[in-house]
């Protein structure tokens, strides 16, 4: 009876001592955000410091390119010192610079795949359906242990076929480790649909994945 | 059972579980480190004020030009008319 007792005890001051941490962070965003919209050096350099490698990894997975994430993580935090002033607080400020950057790499997806339209006359509808089994593994992400790399690698190859929301709901959440109410608020979307996004992305990664196998690996 | 196959999707799926993050340039960071000198640079250069200036400028050519169309045009009228009213003057006295 004792030890339920001491346990409920616990676990409420642990309940509370978590509510009090969210609550001083959420005081210190709130005077970051003052701060950077009074034009601080000082909180920029913060703010890049806290996001750019979140912003940096998570448009690196998504555009499979270092150039590319490099331009896009400049371009982010260009559009978050410009706009800083319209960010009214409806979000998270993590929330806000994770959608930005999703946009800025699906911009230039789009241009890409714009480019690949023109040069090999591809039909837009091809691109948008399920993934082919033609998987190029040609990307090999820093970050991962020397023994995962081959499969890493086809891993990517599959994602880079999805169609885009998949591809960057199934990034954001399998490879970011963004939980699944971030990811619907960032993509401004239900958490149904994030979740059937995901369900989806993971259904045809294992349809291309199977395809590879049959081709490759038997 | 599963098979072969499905091991190897499975294993494949979870390659990238253990994926660390990478950490940015030097280069990057000094790109990141630029953007507010850059840009209140730009803010500097052309001041808020000289922009109100440059616009209220424009505001005023625009409604001045407006302005002196509108004159012109009324002035051409009354004096097409009063040439109309000059010839049949003298076509009645003509006839």
């Amino acid at each position: 009876m004792l030890q339920i007792l001491n346990k409920n005890i616990l676990r409420a001051s642990f309940v509370h001592c978590q509510h009090q941490t969210n609550k001083v962070r959420q005081l210190d965003e709130l005077k970051d955000i003052e701060a950077l919209q009074n034009g601080s050096q000082k909180a920029f350099n913060s703010l890049t410091s806290n996001y750019s490698v979140k912003v940096y990894n998570l448009s690196f997975s998504i555009l499979q390119n270092q150039e590319d994430a490099e331009d896009v993580t400049q371009e982010v935090f260009t559009t978050v010192f410009l706009s800083i002033s319209q960010f009214k607080g409806d979000s998270k400020l993590s929330t806000w610079i994770y959608r930005i950057t999703v946009n800025k790499c699906q911009e230039l997806i789009r241009k890409r795949s714009r480019k690949k339209r023109f040069g090999i006359f591809t039909t837009y509808d091809k691109m948008e359906t399920a993934p082919s089994s033609s998987i190029k593994a040609n990307f090999v992400h820093p970050g991962i242990e020397l023994e995962n790399q081959e499969r890493s690698a086809i891993l990517f190859g599959a994602i880079n076929c999805l169609p885009e929301n998949q591809k960057i709901a199934f990034t954001m959440h399998k490879i970011e480790g963004i939980p699944y109410e971030e990811i619907a608020s960032i993509m401004e979307t239900s958490l149904s649909s994030v979740e059937s996004l995901i369900f989806r992305a993971r259904q045809n990664l294992k349809q291309a994945l199977a395809s590879y196998y049959e081709e490759n690996e038997r | 059972m599963e098979t072969k196959k499905e091991i190897w999707i499975e294993q494949t799926l979870s390659s990238v579980d253990d994926l660390k993050h990478v950490a940015i340039s030097s280069k990057l960071s000094q790109r990141l480190a630029d953007i507010p000198r850059e840009y209140s640079l730009l803010n500097q250069r052309i001041p808020m004020k000289a922009v109100w200036l440059a616009a209220a400028s424009i505001a005023l050519l625009l409604t001045m030009n407006i302005l002196s169309v509108r004159r012109v045009k009324k002035q051409s009228n009354t004096q097409e008319t009063s040439i109309y009213s000059d010839y049949f003057s003298y076509t009645e006295i003509l006839e």
